[in-house]
């Protein structure tokens, strides 16, 4: 009875979960870019992120002869050359940064200066080019598809009014009434500033601003289908970059000989469609987290924490106690505790007998009855076997389990048992809607179960804590409880792995239309909760050791004194 | 955006076996009585947002504890952490009236150096026929320990709400004048989700100003 209640009362406060991710994640994108944030006519969060990574990669590839993500053939063939390359080009980027010696900058850029002195440099001299490509191209990708045509004028205008003259940038003057916020994109640029200004030719980062303002007061819009408008713009920069720097010249040349920019853009949409696929991944890996506590896992886990800790200490001031001969013997019989917990795993393999996927569900719930009974701890598993009943349920649809086949249980447990199941009837009764189901909905019933049946055998464990700890009459030895234990940890261990391995079976079912990078990504978030689980599941079990070894204290103690 | 809560304040209802701890926090977290209630082992886990304000959420996360002798021992380890608590007795027992004392004299021993904000509830005030304890005794032994008191029924919902929310309120308002702290290392209050979109567009404003002057 209390289940079905904790249930609903998880079920109330999942809707506020979902809403934490992308509330979460904002802070990060506005770190990334305060541009975009500050748009009139801000964009979802993801696509923001996208673009605004995207381009970052894409600056990074741009500028740079020779990033990671490219062929090492141009390192090696010409290695001395891009060394050179690679200085020219580094001093390009923090010539690009510092502008002490720019004449005809105006306020704007002093004032990123300033800033971007304040602002930490991370990342060395290559976040420098990092930041520069982001902040021209974030902008740029940020507009593609909305005023092209407009964003090419404007583009290349300024690029000719500026190789023109290098001082003044007109085209970043007469932006900055609506522009002002890349401005404090541009400031917020993790720039190393520190660094010193080499060449004296601060004309680039004039002309870059003067584009970033043109291309961000265009439009908004994400990178799609807009290559050619990018691919226009970074030639543009690229020769105008060249004209007035001679390495740089030979950076350019470098690079056209070895992709063309649309191609990489290609590329860099492709790694962030993937960074997405873990982006959203790592969303729902905190949901499970979100779900685990509500289920109370978290707080269980933290109990057995303070009391295995508190055991520790018990222990250690008891063993401080102790004369030489004594402790000795003491120390003996605790190791030997000690060796049994060490030796789960091969108690694991040992016990993973497949059996079939059906039978598991109530073979699980009599073992799981069965091992509380031998562990002599009036601990009953109701909650987790609930929880494995739903979770089985679920996803064998259509499959109806017979009631749970509990044979060494008392009939007070049945009975229990079977009123328990009661409130849980609606539920059932919905059954044939759960066909249904879409991929999504598999995937988050599957997280959910995961992190519902893994709360349970935490509390479980705790349970066994506690009553380990007090409220036992006759105790058993606690060697054998530790033997018992281990075979109730593996059994929970499995029959969560066992879980997850039914979820992905059932995602693969249901999303059999869906594509590979919708799907995947969905699995891989699965089976890694369902190790995550068992790894939960086993640390809890570890947290048993020092109450065990009290309890072995105190009846050792309770034997040696009469 | 459910989730948003301000501060998270960690409760701990202690008291004599038997007096409803459990019936009284389930009516509070899932809204329905339990006519048979096994007895709590060791420590069980309840939460459940309060609105104090409108707008301002408090997360309560409920340490429901044994009341039974025997887990005495454990149920101790698990005051620390609280900042708040219900201590509760049942008004047609008078043993466990006497017995309230007692619980806070151990509390008190327990939780130092923090300190908990109780407040002293006469449960299952729906049975006033076999009442054993006034109300004029309760509230001065509640006043002798500067606590609120409070009667209250979880089979009839009565005052169920009012015994959580003010207990909250009232450390709400502590936390508030700085008389509770966030502190590293304790449980008791831990700050929430807010969101900060405003700073950050507060900062836009900011260096639009500066840069147009």
């Amino acid at each position: 009875m209390s289940d079905a209640a904790v249930d609903t009362l998880a079920t109330g406060d999942k809707a506020e979960i979902t809403e934490m991710p992308s509330s979460d994640s904002l802070p990060e994108d506005e770190v990334h870019c305060d541009s975009a944030t500050i748009s009139d006519e801000p964009m979802p969060a993801d696509p923001r992120g996208d673009v605004l990574e995207n381009a970052a990669l894409q600056g990074a590839e741009a500028a740079a002869p020779g990033p990671p993500g490219q062929p090492p053939d141009a390192n090696a063939m010409e290695s001395s050359l891009n060394e050179e390359v690679i200085e020219d080009t580094l001093a390009e980027c923090t010539d690009s940064v510092s502008l002490e010696t720019e004449p005809g900058s105006e306020i704007p850029l002093k004032e990123q200066n300033d800033l971007a002195v304040d602002s930490p440099a991370s990342g060395g001299a290559w976040a420098g080019w990092g930041s520069w490509g982001k902040s021209l191209l974030s902008s740029a990708s940020a507009t593609v598809g909305h005023g092209l045509t407009a964003v090419k004028e404007k583009a290349g205008a300024t690029l000719r009014i500026h190789s023109a003259n290098p001082g003044p940038s007109e085209g970043a003057q007469t932006d900055t009434e609506d522009g002002a916020p890349e401005i404090t994109d541009a400031a917020t640029d993790p720039s190393p500033a520190e660094s010193p200004p080499i060449s004296p030719p601060s004309a680039p980062r004039g002309m870059l601003s003067a584009i970033t303002n043109a291309v961000q007061n265009t439009g908004k819009s994400v990178l799609t289908g807009g290559l050619d408008a990018l691919e226009f713009i970074g030639k543009k920069t690229m020769n105008v970059l060249a004209e007035s720097d001679p390495g740089f010249k030979r950076t350019k040349t470098l690079m056209e000989r070895t992709v063309s920019l649309s191609q990489m853009l290609r590329e860099a949409k492709e790694k962030e469609k993937q960074r997405l696929a873990q982006q959203l991944s790592v969303e729902r890996t905190a949901h499970y987290g979100m779900l685990f506590d509500e289920y109370q896992g978290l707080s269980h886990l933290e109990a057995l924490e303070i009391l295995s800790n508190e055991s520790e200490s018990k222990v250690q001031s008891f063993l401080a106690s102790l004369e030489e001969e004594k402790l000795e013997l003491l120390k003996h019989d605790l190791i030997s505790i000690k060796d049994i917990f060490a030796a789960k795993e091969l108690e694991n393999e040992e016990n993973q007998g497949e059996q079939g996927l059906e039978e598991k569900g109530e073979e699980f719930a009599s073992m799981l009855t069965e091992l509380l009974f031998e562990l002599h701890v009036a601990a009953t598993p109701d909650k987790l076997n609930k929880a494995m009943k739903k979770a089985h349920d679920w996803v064998e649809e259509g499959h109806t389990p017979v009631s749970v086949d509990v044979t060494k249980e008392s009939e007070e447990e049945m009975k229990k048992i079977e009123k328990e199941e009661k409130p849980e009837d609606p539920q059932e009764d919905k059954k044939e809607e759960k066909s249904m189901k879409t991929v999504e909905e598999v995937y988050m019933l599957s997280i959910e179960s995961l992190a519902e049946v893994t709360a349970r055998c935490i509390e479980q464990l705790h349970k066994v804590a506690e009553l380990v700890l007090h409220g036992q009459e006759e105790e058993k030895p606690a060697e054998d409880q530790a033997k018992v234990l281990i075979k109730l940890t593996t059994a929970m261990c499995n029959e969560v792995a066992s879980l997850s391995k039914k979820f992905t079976n059932s995602l693969t079912t249901v999303g059999s239309n869906k594509k590979a990078e919708v799907l995947n990504p969905m699995i891989n978030s699965v089976l890694l909760e369902g190790c995550n689980s068992t790894t939960y599941v086993h640390d809890a079990f570890q947290l048993l050791l020092p109450v065990l070894q009290v309890s072995h204290i105190q009846t050792s103690c309770l034997k040696a004194q009469p | 955006m459910e989730a948003i809560w301000l501060y998270q304040f960690r409760l701990i209802v202690i008291g004599d076996s038997t007096v409803g701890k459990s019936c009284l926090i389930r009516r509070f977290t899932e809204g329905r009585f339990a006519q048979v209630s096994d007895p709590t082992v060791g420590v069980d886990f309840f939460s459940r947002l309060v609105e104090i304000e409108p707008g301002k959420r408090i997360k309560l996360q409920i340490w429901d504890t044994a009341g039974q002798e025997r887990f005495r021992s454990i149920t101790r380890a698990y005051y620390r952490n609280s900042v708040g608590g219900l201590l509760l007795f049942d008004i047609t027992n008078r043993r466990s009236f006497q017995n309230v004392h007692e619980w806070l004299e151990e509390t008190k021993v327990h939780v130092q150096p923090y300190q908990i904000v109780f407040v002293l509830v006469g449960h299952k005030c729906d049975l006033d026929t076999q009442r054993q304890v006034t109300r004029h005794e309760a509230e001065k032994l509640a006043a002798a320990y500067g606590m609120k008191y409070i009667e209250t029924s979880a089979r009839d919902a009565i005052n169920v709400e009012k015994a959580f929310t003010d207990l909250t309120r009232d450390i709400y308002e502590l936390v508030k004048r700085g008389e509770i702290t966030i502190q590293e290392g304790w449980e008791g209050v831990k700050s929430g989700f807010v969101p900060n979109v405003v700073h950050s567009s507060e900062e836009v404003v900011k260096s639009e100003r500066r840069c147009l002057c």
